[in-house]
């Protein structure tokens, strides 16, 4: 019986013994050796196809609602118009004897004639507006704002550094209210253009230097003391809209226009049905050639563009982007070229529409002007997509 | 110990086999050519078969369930249940480097119950590994990094029974449900951080019947009135053509999708095979053994074409194995000693070259308890060669079996 029970033990350590050795040297990377056994049809084999767009047109959009600037002024056939508002009032200016008030806004932008004079009326905003969708035409609006200005400057030029002073009306100031009124009615102030030779941009809320932001200064008399002293608030929200002339721009298939700031977007369409179904998609290139003798550029021009994804119901898939990196390609020619291969793994998935936007890089920061050569241009210079796939099955 | 206690401990060891052999296998890797066909095909009598060289077509007798020939299990007496646990070694070379790798799998569980010893009548219901894919290869060069993985396998769900209609002759059937999915993967990692890296993965389960049966008879003596031939046993095993259905799935995933790019069904084809078996028993104590395997790979279909790496495949062996001696006390010649030889045309064809593999085997089996056995076998040996840009593997394999028996279902005068 103890020889039994020991050869049970002996059973028991075997098998803990044959586990062991099954964990031991137990390897899951793939090496190399024996891949000569791997037959032809499972290799990757790559292929690579090009396709011109099939339409190409260009369309007037909304910027996104973050800007760090605010554009003002006119030039040639843009006009751009900036609306402010100081949030977070103290109520400690309920008491004050207030004296005089100024907005600062300190220059960091041009387009246009840098000399240029600079003029402008500040005007009070009397209704409520929001900074995602508010396009020119709402700020133009009849009872947007109050027609006659609470004031206006007229500058010689002002300076890519300089900062400017508005004066603002004190009633105006008192009409807003404070942060612990129940009632919202600080909308703020709208800032009219006056000018013919350049659009100004001003840091904003949202710039990363804080002595760069705008102030709203406000002077006061100290009663007890008889002295002036300021009060500052720096925090608030912008909004600018801004438009072009009439153009014939979204008939030009010549063409696509990419006009930032304004905002102008190239739209491209492509068809893929060369493609087998099912393709793995590894890479694809969108080169979109830049027409520079009507491309509008200047020193604070990003040279930079965004294809950006739409999707079948038109939408302006932001999150999904490929940034332009631009190439001479001899004989003075640019050429931007886009890394788009996500779209095309949409397509060949789910979308029926094969569509990709054309924007400016920050295009709600600058006015810059890109033009390229659209789908009805010579063969040569027409938007090109270079897709290189597989089929992986 | 009793043998209640016997059975429990064999139970509750082999649970534990089957959970860690699983969990071990998920991790593994094995040889490239399971790439091919439904993978490397695994034949398991039972670690004592297997330590003779995978031979026992012809063996009957007690003490042991013979997964090889469903007519062997009309020698059984007792209610027994046997599993196993396999660790296996490759050493792969081909002309470019070599590389190790090493894995555990469960070998199965049998279970067979008689029902009347005088008619041989016993019943089986037994599950087993069929075929066994394991690999990761990698392909790499400038442009792109290509891994290829395959897991999975098919398995042997079988119920079947034994009958010894007419003296010294034994027949055997077992229903098979083969069944299993094997899985192959490749990841494209490219070079060129601009390129999209893509997955496709294909996953294929099978699943189909088909019908084992066997025949084990030992009066060539009596016929012949050879005396000397009272000892020799002949057996034959066939298995029926199945063919399996399958149910294909293929998924690609980018970066962007995770695309469906395929769902079919097709057939594949697991081939008519065929067994023949000779044993010999020498003064009632050793025997001698030889089994022939044949399976007609050739005519088999996979989504309705043959591969071309297929062909079919035979194997031959031998073996040879020492009975313990049951009324001694000395340990050691309680224990069976076992040794064998095979060959096997396997049925791969790789870039048109046969892929063959030959193996000595030996092993031991030591009694733990009044009817329960461990039993221990070794298998040693190479598979192909690294001409014609193939691999060649040196293999072992260690296998594990439990075995027990407990008198269920009998009569007590049985008993």
């Amino acid at each position: 019986m103890r020889l039994i029970e020991t050869n049970m033990r002996l059973a028991i350590a075997l098998c803990l013994f044959a586990v062991t050795l099954g964990y031991i040297g137990c390897s899951e990377d793939p090496n190399p050796v024996g891949a000569g056994l791997l037959p032809g049809a499972d290799l990757l084999k790559i292929d690579t196809v090009s396709t011109l767009a099939v339409r190409s047109y260009s369309q007037p959009a909304i910027p996104a609602a973050s800007t760090t600037r605010l554009l003002v002024g006119k030039v040639d056939d843009i006009e751009s118009w900036g609306v402010l508002s100081f949030l977070v009032l103290p109520d400690s200016i309920r008491y004050m004897n207030i004296l005089s008030a100024e907005v600062i806004l300190r220059s960091e932008y041009h387009y246009g004639d840098s000399l240029a004079p600079f003029s402008l009326t500040a005007h009070k905003v009397l209704r409520a507006w929001g900074t995602d969708s508010l396009t020119i035409d709402s700020l133009k609006a009849a009872g947007f704002y109050e027609p006659n200005p609470m004031s206006s400057l007229t500058l010689p030029s002002v300076g890519d550094t300089a900062s400017i002073s508005i004066p603002i009306d004190t009633t105006v100031i008192r009409s807003w209210g404070t942060i612990s009124d129940t009632t919202f009615q600080n909308f703020g102030l709208l800032l009219q253009p006056t000018n013919s030779g350049v659009v100004k941009g001003f840091a904003m809320f949202e710039a990363s230097d804080a002595s760069h932001r705008p102030n709203l200064l406000m002077r006061f008399l100290r009663t007890e003391s008889g002295k002036i002293d300021t009060v500052t608030v720096n925090i608030g929200i912008s909004r600018y809209g801004a438009r072009i002339g009439n153009t014939s721009w979204s008939s030009d298939s010549t063409h696509i226009y990419v006009r930032n700031g304004v905002s102008y977007r190239g739209m491209l369409e492509f068809d893929v049905s060369s493609l087998p179904p099912h393709a793995a998609i590894h890479k694809a290139v969108l080169e979109l050639t830049l027409d520079r003798s009507q491309s509008g550029f200047n020193a604070y021009t990003v040279d930079s563009t965004l294809a950006v994804f739409v999707s079948d119901e038109g939408v302006v898939v932001s999150t999904i982007i490929g940034l332009s990196e631009p190439a001479e390609v001899g004989d003075g020619v640019r050429v931007h070229r886009f890394p788009v291969g996500q779209f095309v793994q949409r397509w060949v998935r789910a979308t029926t529409q094969r569509r990709i936007a054309i924007a400016g890089y920050a295009e709600q920061d600058a006015l810059d002007l890109f033009v390229f050569h659209g789908a009805a241009a010579p063969q040569a210079l027409r938007p090109k997509l270079t897709i290189v796939y597989s089929l992986i099955q | 110990m009793n043998k209640r206690h016997s059975i429990v401990s064999v139970v509750i060891s082999l649970q534990v086999l089957t959970c860690l052999a699983g969990l071990s296998t998920a991790l593994a890797s094995g040889s490239s050519y399971s790439r091919f066909g439904v993978g490397d095909l695994v034949r398991f009598g039972s670690s004592r078969l297997d330590a003779m060289g995978g031979t026992g077509i012809a063996l009957l007798g007690d003490g042991f369930i013979n997964r090889l020939n469903p007519a062997g299990l009309a020698g059984i007496t007792h209610t027994r249940i046997s599993g196993g646990f396999e660790y296996s070694s490759f050493f792969s070379r081909d002309n470019h480097g070599s590389d190790r790798y090493s894995r555990g799998t469960f070998k199965g569980l049998a279970f067979a119950i008689p029902v009347d010893k005088a008619y041989g009548i016993t019943l089986l219901l037994e599950t087993s590994p069929y075929s066994n894919v394991n690999y990761a290869l990698q392909q790499r060069d400038t442009i792109v990094t290509q891994d290829f993985y395959g897991t999975g396998g098919l398995s042997l769900l079988s119920f079947g029974g034994s009958v010894t209609p007419v003296n010294k002759l034994s027949l055997g059937f077992k229903l098979n449900y083969l069944f299993g999915r094997i899985q192959q993967f490749g990841r494209f990692d490219f070079v060129d951080p601009t390129f999209l890296d893509s997955d496709i993965s294909r996953s294929d389960f099978h699943s189909g019947f088909n019908l084992t049966a066997g025949a084990i008879y030992e009066g060539t003596g009596d016929l012949l009135s050879a005396p000397s031939l009272s000892p020799l046993a002949l057996g034959f095993v066939i298995s029926t053509p199945a063919k399996l259905s399958v149910n294909r799935e293929s998924i690609l995933t980018t970066t962007e999708s995770f695309d469906t790019t395929a769902t079919s069904s097709g057939k594949v084809d697991i081939p008519l095979a065929l067994g023949f078996g000779v044993s010999y028993l020498f003064d009632s104590r050793y025997y001698l053994t030889a089994d022939v395997y044949l399976q007609n790979w050739e005519s088999a279909k996979f989504f309705g074409s043959h591969p071309a790496e297929i062909r079919n495949s035979t194997r031959v062996g031998v073996g040879f194995e020492s009975l313990p001696q049951r009324e001694t006390e000395a340990f050691w010649r309680r224990v069976a000693y076992r040794a064998g030889f095979y060959y096997n045309s396997t049925y791969y064809r790789i870039n048109n070259k046969p892929v063959d593999e030959w193996f000595v085997t030996g092993g031991v089996g030591v009694p733990i308890g009044p009817d329960a056995r461990i039993d221990i076998g070794l298998h040693v040996g190479f598979r192909g060669t690294t001409a014609d840009n193939l691999q060649r593997d040196t293999i072992v394999r260690l296998t594990l079996s439990l075995s027990a028996s407990e008198a269920w279902f009998m009569k007590l005068e049985d008993e």
